[in-house]
Formats: C-alpha cells, sequence, structure tokens
C-alpha cells in the first residue's frame, strides 16, 4: 500500500468519523519504486492529503520535505520529494493505529485489514 | 500503438487481457474465477475506452475485486501508468484481497492498492474523489442469512432478489463519485434493474445498458454529456 492510500485511510469505527486519521504508522517493511516523476498527478493529489499524516511519516523514509510545506506547493523539487514518498514509497508490512479510540489494524503482504468484529459494529449502533 | 494493446482481426485495438495464470482451480475455492460477468464487464470498459481516456481519471476503484482481474484490465486498458493514477479495490474476503495484489504483481502494475474491507470503509475521506467505480456485486438472490457466510459466498449471494448487497450501496454512489465519475455495476434480471435505474435517476444520473446474459450498467452524473440515457432492453 502506497503512503498515498495511508494517508487517505481513516479508522473504520463509525464514532471515529471525522477524528480517526492521521493513523498512526508502524512500518516493519516497506518498498521503494522507482517511477519517473509525474507533475500533473501529485498536483491533482495535494488538496486530498493531510499533511500531519504526511509530517508523521517522511523522516520514518529519510525524506526532507522541509518545515514550511504549505509554502512549497509550487517548489518542483519539495513536489519531487513528496511524489517520492506518497506514490513510490509502499507499506508491505506493518500496523496502523486509529489516534482516536486507538484500534490497531495490521497490515500484511501490503494490505491494511480494516474490518470490524461484529461487537465493534454492533458498538456503532449502540451510540 | 502501446505495448498494451493488440490488433484483432477485424482491425480493431484491444486492451490485453490481465495475465491469469498464477491462479489454479484449487485457488479459485477462495475467491471468483472469471466467468461471463467479468468478461460482459471489461468488455463494457473496452467498449468505453475513448471516453475513459478522455475524462483522465486520477483515481478508480473497485468495490469487492475477487481475482483482480476487472479492476487490473481498466490498469492496462488506461495505458502506462508510472505513477499518474492510483488504482484501489476493496475487498472484504481476506483470499480475494491478496489475489487482488497477486494478480497485480502478476501484471507488472505497481499502482494498485487492496483493502481488506467491506464497501469504502476506512476510504471515505476520499468521497467525490472516485473518478471510475467498478462493482460487480453478489446479485443471486438467496436468503439473507446467507450474505453473513464470508468467504467466496460473499462473491456471489445476494439476500432477497439479490438486491441486499446492491442496495446497501446504491445511495452511497452519489458521494463516492467525482462531479466526472463513471460507476459499472453487473446486474441480472432478477435484480429488478428498472427499479434500480429509477432510484438512480432520483440520484440525478444518466445511465447506459450493456446487454448480454447480464445487464452492465455505467452511470454518471446528469451534468456530465459524455454518455446518452438509453434503455436498450
Amino acid at each position: 500500500m502506497k503512503i498515498l492510500t495511508y494517508n487517505m485511510m481513516s479508522c473504520s469505527k463509525k464514532q471515529c468519523v471525522g477524528k480517526g486519521h492521521p493513523l498512526k504508522l508502524d512500518c516493519t517493511e516497506s518498498q521503494t519504486l522507482t517511477q519517473d516523476f509525474q507533475l500533473e498527478f501529485i498536483k491533482n493529489m495535494i488538496p486530498r492529503l493531510d499533511w500531519d499524516g504526511i509530517r508523521a511519516v517522511a523522516p520514518m523514509f529519510n525524506i526532507n520535505l522541509g518545515d514550511n510545506i504549505e509554502g512549497q506547493l509550487e517548489n518542483e523539487e519539495f513536489l519531487k520529494n513528496l511524489f517520492k514518498l506518497v506514490v513510490n514509497t509502499k507499506i508491505i508490512k506493518g500496523k496502523l493505529t486509529c489516534p482516536s479510540c486507538n484500534r490497531e489494524y495490521f497490515i500484511e503482504n501490503g494490505i491494511p485489514n480494516m474490518l470490524l468484529r461484529e461487537d465493534e459494529i454492533y458498538q456503532d449502533i449502540k451510540e | 500503438m502501446s505495448d498494451n494493446t493488440v490488433k484483432t482481426k477485424d482491425g480493431l485495438m484491444k486492451a490485453e487481457e490481465p495475465l491469469m495464470d498464477h491462479f489454479t482451480s484449487k485457488d479459485y475455492k477462495d475467491f471468483y474465477e472469471p466467468a461471463q460477468d467479468s468478461y460482459l464487464f471489461i468488455d463494457s470498459l473496452l467498449n468505453d475506452a475513448s471516453s475513459l481516456k478522455s475524462m483522465n481519471p486520477y483515481i478508480c476503484l473497485e468495490i469487492g475485486s475477487g481475482s483482480g482481474f476487472v479492476i487490473n484490465y481498466l490498469a492496462k486498458l488506461l495505458g502506462p501508468n508510472n505513477g499518474s493514477r492510483l488504482f484501489l479495490a476493496t475487498d472484504i474476503n481476506p483470499k480475494a484481497a491478496l489475489a487482488t495484489v497477486k494478480t497485480a504483481q502478476r501484471n507488472s502494475h505497481e499502482n494498485l492498492d487492496v483493502i481488506n474491507t467491506s464497501f469504502i470503509q476506512s476510504l471515505e475521506r476520499l468521497k467525490g474523489h472516485f473518478d471510475v467505480v467498478l462493482f460487480n456485486p453478489p446479485y443471486v438472490p438467496t436468503e439473507s442469512e446467507e450474505i453473513k457466510l464470508g468467504g467466496i459466498a460473499a462473491s456471489w449471494a445476494g439476500g432477497i432478489d439479490g438486491r441486499e448487497v446492491i442496495d446497501k450501496l446504491l445511495p452511497q454512489i452519489p458521494h463516492i463519485l467525482s462531479g466526472k465519475g463513471f460507476f459499472y455495476m453487473v446486474l441480472v434480471q432478477e435484480n429488478k434493474p428498472k427499479n434500480v435505474i429509477s432510484i438512480m435517476d432520483t440520484y440525478g444520473f444518466n445511465y447506459k445498458v450493456n446487454i448480454s446474459n447480464f445487464l452492465l450498467i455505467n452511470l454518471n452524473a446528469k451534468n456530465n454529456n459524455i454518455l446518452s440515457s438509453s434503455v436498450l432492453y
């Protein structure tokens, strides 16, 4: 799963709507792709990104985006680094944790398991 | 001619089908094997190839991707990617989710991510941003209880009129699709497709129907006139 997909995800629980992101990432295995920079795509993804989530994970993959992210959205060097992080970095194994309810979701073979147990769904209906 | 298309005898360009030789009949006990409805699905995508390409989708989603045959076909159809589009697939069946990943690997698609979830649960923040949504639902009429069996039953058990799973998704479609988005769904006559269309009509969708033994409905918002509205059955 790309960092891009991870960045757009949130906790599955209904009571966490609006506060179940960015999920905390623990990554134990990752993969780096070498695809060429795609300016149009990355510019199109920018309004959808959660910058707190980007700031939290960039250092894990040794990507330096600088301090002033919002001021650099037209800077091509910045966008190239951002592309490297969100499109060319994949999480293969790890764990996502909801910042609101601390529910943990495991990632295996690049696939996050976001399914809730029956009692957790019932919990949503009750609340 | 790009390397992802082949020329048929009648000179038409056709996208290559995804390689599926990494699975055996044993694997298909755990997830849905591409069948007649899957082929109808890819034919409909091929028919719409030029409008899909000119719409230039950034994010494409398949709900219930099973083996991954259809979403990988769409990825091939849209041409070389190199990180210029994001493909997402969800499946409630963990074995199907893994199968979709394996099909992406077999076909060297590095921009397809798979999430083990129900519908678009955990992807709600992307509502309104999906440019293409594909759905080959569990449409077989069954007892309601059969829906909960899980595993491969999730690929076919549709409850009363085969509509119970379909009807959970329909009201979400206007919120999931982007303004220019296309939604493709397989239906059978038992699903009362005219009723499905009248529901989608109240949400403000145009539709186009592709017929064989199955119906394949392509819907998009009425403010976008790429597709004409017609009933073919």
